[in-house]
């Protein structure tokens, strides 16, 4: 019975906070870097920054969040890292509800821009590693992503409207499989 | 008169005369109770001399009052003074996250719809 209720809740836990990444495994990188951010925005703090808004729309979509996670890393030479670092969050994103919608690969760079959707949340993960710098953000909230492209509005975030679906094309035509989106796709080596 | 009738005249009047029945008891019972007021004198005083005067006596209660409204104001001030510390530092975080992701999100756009060989993916 005990089990039972153990693997509902944990089965519970995961449907609500699937899109939450966790970027821990990160961490280590900090040493190695240059310069560093680490940001961990959990809902109590979202609550308390948008204490400070004064647009109730805004305050509205930030408290909606359920969580932001930044890391980022500069190094001073090639090779600091390995991609194999990234790893740990690759492997949380081939979780169901996660579908790669952008992927820019070039010389040295690697970019890829994930969505995560389901009927109670949503999110979005952005990956950028570069030769030099790493940068891994999750965004978790509300189911209707547009609302993410809505902060925009907050602090010049141009780009995320179109992307989100804020003032451009609806994220609900983004795939819902673990499948990049081909239209959307570059390799460039 | 000789000496020995003055002396006997005055042996009787000042020969002592015994009071009637009852007299001492009359005089006292015309007397307040002093026994039953020592007893009271000492917890009355000290009460009366104290409370006697009302601003006195209400002087420690209100400067109570008025110490636990100052340290319940000040306590209050401070709460809501690190409240918004902690405020001022989870939107500049806010901020910073966005505007990582921001940058991020642009320069994966820009990449993207970069001009390749004369065309635009």
């Amino acid at each position: 019975m005990k089990l039972a209720l153990f693997a509902l809740c944990a089965l519970g836990g995961m449907t609500c906070f699937g899109q939450q990444i966790d970027l821990s495994s990160l961490d280590k990188l900090a040493e190695k870097s240059t310069e560093s951010s680490a940001i961990t925005l959990d809902p109590d703090k979202l609550a308390l920054a948008g204490s400070l808004l004064d647009d109730r729309q805004t305050k509205d979509l930030i408290t909606g969040l359920k969580g932001i996670s930044v890391r980022s890393f500069e190094f001073a030479e090639k090779g600091m890292y390995s991609k194999s670092d990234l790893d740990g969050v690759r492997k949380q994103l081939t979780g169901a509800g996660w579908s790669k919608v952008i992927a820019v690969k070039e010389k040295d760079e690697d970019v890829e821009i994930w969505f995560y959707k389901s009927a109670s949340a949503g999110g979005l993960t952005v990956i950028a590693a570069e030769s030099k710098e790493v940068t891994v953000v999750n965004i978790s909230g509300p189911p209707d992503l547009s609302a993410l492209g809505k902060l925009a509005n907050l602090s010049g975030l141009s780009a995320l409207p179109g992307l989100l679906g804020g003032s451009g094309k609806s994220p609900a035509s983004t795939p819902k499989s673990g499948n990049p989106k081909p239209g959307n796709q570059k390799d460039e080596e | 008169m000789t000496e020995r009738e003055q002396d006997s005249l005055l042996r009787k009047a000042l020969q002592r005369v015994e009071p009637p029945d009852g007299f001492a008891e009359r005089v006292l019972a015309k007397l307040p109770d002093r026994s039953l007021e020592k007893q009271r004198a000492p917890r009355t005083r000290s009460l009366t001399s104290w409370w006697s005067f009302p601003r006195f006596a209400w002087a420690p209660a209100m400067v109570a009052v008025l110490v636990a409204f100052a340290g319940a104001g000040i306590w209050k001030y401070q709460e809501s003074r690190e409240r918004r510390i902690r405020a001022e530092r989870a939107r500049e975080e806010l901020v910073q996250a966005l505007e990582i992701t921001s940058v991020k999100v642009r320069e994966a756009k820009s990449r993207l719809f970069r001009p390749v060989r004369g065309g635009i993916l």
